[in-house]
């Protein structure tokens, strides 16, 4: 007999919903998937009323610093890919935290730039094709799955980079900057975050339809952080400090954010953010239509961003810009998984490591009820979400001083240190 | 010797802000601004640490519900102008409610409709134009000090409203239809509100500068309730749910607002509404840079508009499109009572205004955000006690929502009009 057995109303495998429907967990595993009928009699069973279980969320966008990992867990995310940090500075600052619960965390590595670097402490500057293969085999031997392509990278770098990782089965992903769409394409991008680069007047196309319909044609996926635009916009709303996830967030943080280049702006800079954020949206579909990946993913802790509700967030955008909540669930869960090209994650199948959520209500067919989390369980374990605040506030009373947390000195206005 | 004497680090007075001041208040009256050194003595001192003391909150545009009352207090807002209601029927549900958390209101009445009526339960229907005046003696009659025209009405409507309302000195407002902008001006229509009729769209203009233009050649005020087309974007968000103030809405209301057209509305409509909010964004900031007034209204308790805290949203979104904090909350204050006619007894801190007070930890004329941390709020120099608040909150919650704007979240805010 199992250790325990979860009953929910429903069920969200990672792909469809399903009633009437258990699981069995046996240590950090699920063991199996089972008709509700079929668990045994006094068997320790929870009767999980009115609720959905769905599998651990996927954030396939985030930079880690230690205070994010109660935040990503009290919002159900069990699983992160880090698109870009300082390897060295950053594991041994999450293993300190020692026996803390946190996500599975994938790195991909430093921002790979050229000479030019915007973000110095979380990026690396290439001066050449075979400085920055260099740089990707060393990711390789270091496990990653992905390396990021960022915003000063040269079509030459790009390419050599590329092909490196190509090589070694390694998925390449850009932030199209400096250079364009089409050379970013052309290099042998996998995966675009941001969708930047992608408007119309990034194509100098009059019409926003012709542009989504380059974006569109090109056989990439899209990394969408509508999220991260919206907060942009939007930073210093009196919203914010009604937040509830708020408080899952560093008061370093919350300052640095306060006083972020993004707050401050001039208004048509501002507004324009939100009409590029109209447009953005307006791209989903054509995305949709043509069959892209879209990879949901917040860009926490970016400001505004919280960890762990910015994805839910996103995922609200995400609906607001015409998919399903079931589309979405699918793709924050078991399509986020498949795209990062990761097995155990995103899916409630029998084997898997049972990392979890639980939801009042259901979020596969109301996005809102994203905000009613009530569980995590991180391999087999239930986490207490007062235990996770408890250990916030702990770790909130020691500086923010991560390589990520150096980016609020900048006031996250990009360095572009080197030529 | 004066009741109570406040000691804030700021004062914002309606119009400035100044540190070293302190508030008297005697008989429900502010009795003393002045130099906290030279205050006379008081029964009471109260000091606020960190706090900025503001005047109530004016909300330009609610329909007042019983239930809605909490959370105008709870936000700050001490005064508001119902620009639609059954005022009877209204003022019956409102008599459940404890007298003394009822804001100050204005009403105006009915909405005055053509031959076909939108909301029936809150309008009343014209069949010619000439039949406007004699509703319009009516209301004059009951002391309406203003009437609101809606969406149905034309010019001849226009221009035998404005002839009667010019003769019993009452100011008219409009919420037009599609292309009537221009034609409510010419006929003298006051002040029009939701940016109603100004797009490019509506004026046959070029959208970009030319639209703007046309659009400031129209003389007559605007009340944005931008947050009206924000609030409608919001209802199935997940960061909508964790928002503080939805614990001032009763969940009959929020699950009609989830269910609601708006809410459930195609991928290209909610697109459309999200470009139209960014096209009325920057005819806010044409409006304030051409030194034109903005009333500060929310349109409360429409879908997803929190009563009170839907004001501060409107604010954070004036200052997003381009008002300077201060310049928005003197708008939202002192700006408002004199549109409302009642400057120096609402919306100022001045000897002889009734003592509604707000205090907010930070400085909202600074940083519009700091809205979020509401501390405290006087009414006619009561302090509001928040336990109490609630309580009696819990008491009216229980209800089935049943006052007259209720009535519009039972049919789905569908309009007559269109069914």
């Amino acid at each position: 007999m199992s250790d325990l057995y979860l009953h929910p109303d429903r069920l969200f495998d990672g792909t469809d919903v399903h009633q009437d429907v258990a699981i069995a967990l046996d240590g950090d595993r699920i063991s199996a998937v089972l008709s509700a009928a079929q668990i045994p009699a006094g068997a320790r069973a929870t009767r999980l009323h009115g609720m959905t279980l769905t599998p651990g969320l996927i954030d396939s966008h985030v930079h880690m610093t230690p205070w994010m990992v109660h935040g990503l867990l009290a919002a159900g995310v069990t699983t992160v890919r880090d698109l870009g940090n300082d390897l060295d500075t950053i594991i041994p600052m999450l293993d300190a935290l020692g026996e803390t619960p946190r996500p599975t965390i994938y790195w991909s590595g430093p921002l790979l730039e050229s000479e030019r670097v915007n973000w110095p402490s979380v990026a690396r500057a290439h001066t050449s094709a075979d400085e920055v293969r260099r740089t990707v085999a060393e990711l390789a031997d270091r496990g990653v799955l992905s390396i990021k392509l960022y915003y000063n990278a040269t079509p030459e770098l790009m390419t050599a980079a590329a092909d490196e990782a190509h090589r070694r089965g390694i998925r390449v992903l850009g932030h199209v900057g400096a250079t364009s769409f089409a050379e970013a394409v052309d290099a042998g991008v996998d995966e675009l975050q941001h969708l930047a680069g992608c408007l119309a007047k990034d194509f100098g196309e009059t019409s926003r339809a012709a542009a989504a319909g380059v974006v569109a044609s090109a056989a990439v996926d899209h990394c969408t952080t509508l999220v991260g635009w919206q907060a942009m916009a939007h930073l210093g709303s009196p919203r914010d400090r009604r937040d509830a996830a708020m408080r899952w967030v560093h008061p370093d943080a919350v300052a640095a954010w306060a006083a972020a280049h993004h707050a401050t702006q001039s208004a048509e800079e501002r507004v324009r953010r939100v009409d590029d954020l109209t447009e953005r949206m307006a791209m989903i579909p054509a995305l949709r239509a043509a069959d892209r990946g879209i990879l949901v993913g917040s860009d926490a802790p970016f400001p505004g961003l919280a960890p762990g509700f910015s994805l839910h967030d996103e995922a609200g955008l995400l609906v607001e810009s015409g998919m399903t909540p079931l589309e979405v669930m699918r793709a924050m869960t078991s399509g986020n998984a498949r795209l990062m090209g990761i097995t155990d994650a995103g899916s409630i199948v029998e084997g898997a490591t049972a990392n979890l959520a639980a939801f009042v209500g259901d979020p596969t067919t109301r996005i809102a009820d994203l905000a009613g989390i009530t569980s995590t369980w991180l391999a087999g374990v239930e986490l207490d979400h007062d235990v996770l605040a408890r250990d916030a506030a702990a770790q909130f009373a020691r500086p923010a001083t991560s390589p990520v947390d150096q980016l609020a000195g900048l006031r996250y206005i990009p360095a572009t240190v080197g030529r | 010797m004066i009741e109570l004497l406040l000691v804030p680090d700021r004062v914002f007075d309606g119009q400035v802000t100044r540190a070293g001041l302190a508030v008297g208040i005697n008989d429900g009256r502010i009795a003393y601004v002045g130099p906290a050194d030279a205050a006379p003595e008081a029964s009471h001192t109260e000091f606020l640490p960190g706090r900025t003391l503001t005047p109530g909150l004016v909300d330009m545009h609610v329909h007042v519900t019983a239930w809605s009352v909490f959370g105008f207090r709870a936000a700050g807002v001490t005064t508001v102008r119902d620009l639609g209601n059954d005022v009877r029927g209204a003022e019956k549900t409102l008599e459940r409610v404890p007298a003394h958390m009822v804001p100050r209101i204005h009403w105006v009445g009915p909405l005055l409709d053509g031959p076909i009526a939108n909301w029936p339960m809150l309008a009343r229907a014209h069949a010619t134009p000439d039949s406007i005046a004699g509703t319009i003696r009516e209301l004059a009659a009951d002391g309406r000090r203003a009437i609101k025209l809606y969406a149905n009405l034309e010019g001849e409507y226009f221009q035998a409203a404005v002839t009667e309302a010019r003769r019993h000195g009452i100011r008219v407002v409009a919420h037009v239809g599609g292309r009537q902008l221009r034609a409510a001006a010419a006929a003298g229509v006051d002040e029009v509100q939701h940016l109603a009729g100004a797009l490019a769209r509506d004026l046959d203009a070029e959208p970009g500068d030319d639209a703007v233009r046309a659009f400031l050649d129209i003389p007559i005020e605007h009340c944005p309730t931008l947050v009206v087309w924000e609030g409608m974007g919001l209802v199935g968000a997940p960061r909508a749910h964790r928002d503080r103030a939805r614990s001032w809405v009763p969940a009959s209301i929020e699950r009609a607002w989830a269910e609601s057209r708006h809410a459930t509305q195609p991928p290209e409509e909610r697109a459309q509404r999200l470009a139209d909010l960014v096209e009325r964004m920057r005819l806010v900031h044409a409006l304030h840079s051409a030194g034109r007034r903005v009333l500060v209204g929310s349109d409360a308790a429409f879908i997803g508009l929190a009563p009170g805290f839907s004001l501060h949203d409107e604010l954070g979104l004036l200052v997003l499109s381009g008002m300077p904090a201060l310049d928005a909350m003197i708008a939202a204050t002192s700006g408002n009572a004199e549109a409302l006619g009642v400057a120096g007894s609402v919306g100022s801190i001045t000897a002889g205004a009734h003592a509604d007070l707000v205090a907010f930890r930070g400085d909202p004329t600074e940083t519009i955000t700091d809205l979020g941390l509401i501390d405290a709020v006087w009414f006619g120099g009561d302090r509001v006690d928040p336990v109490e608040l609630r309580a009696a909150a819990d008491v009216e919650f229980v209800n089935e929502p049943d006052s007259p704007p209720d009535l519009l979240a039972r049919q789905r805010f569908t309009p007559a009009a269109q069914h």
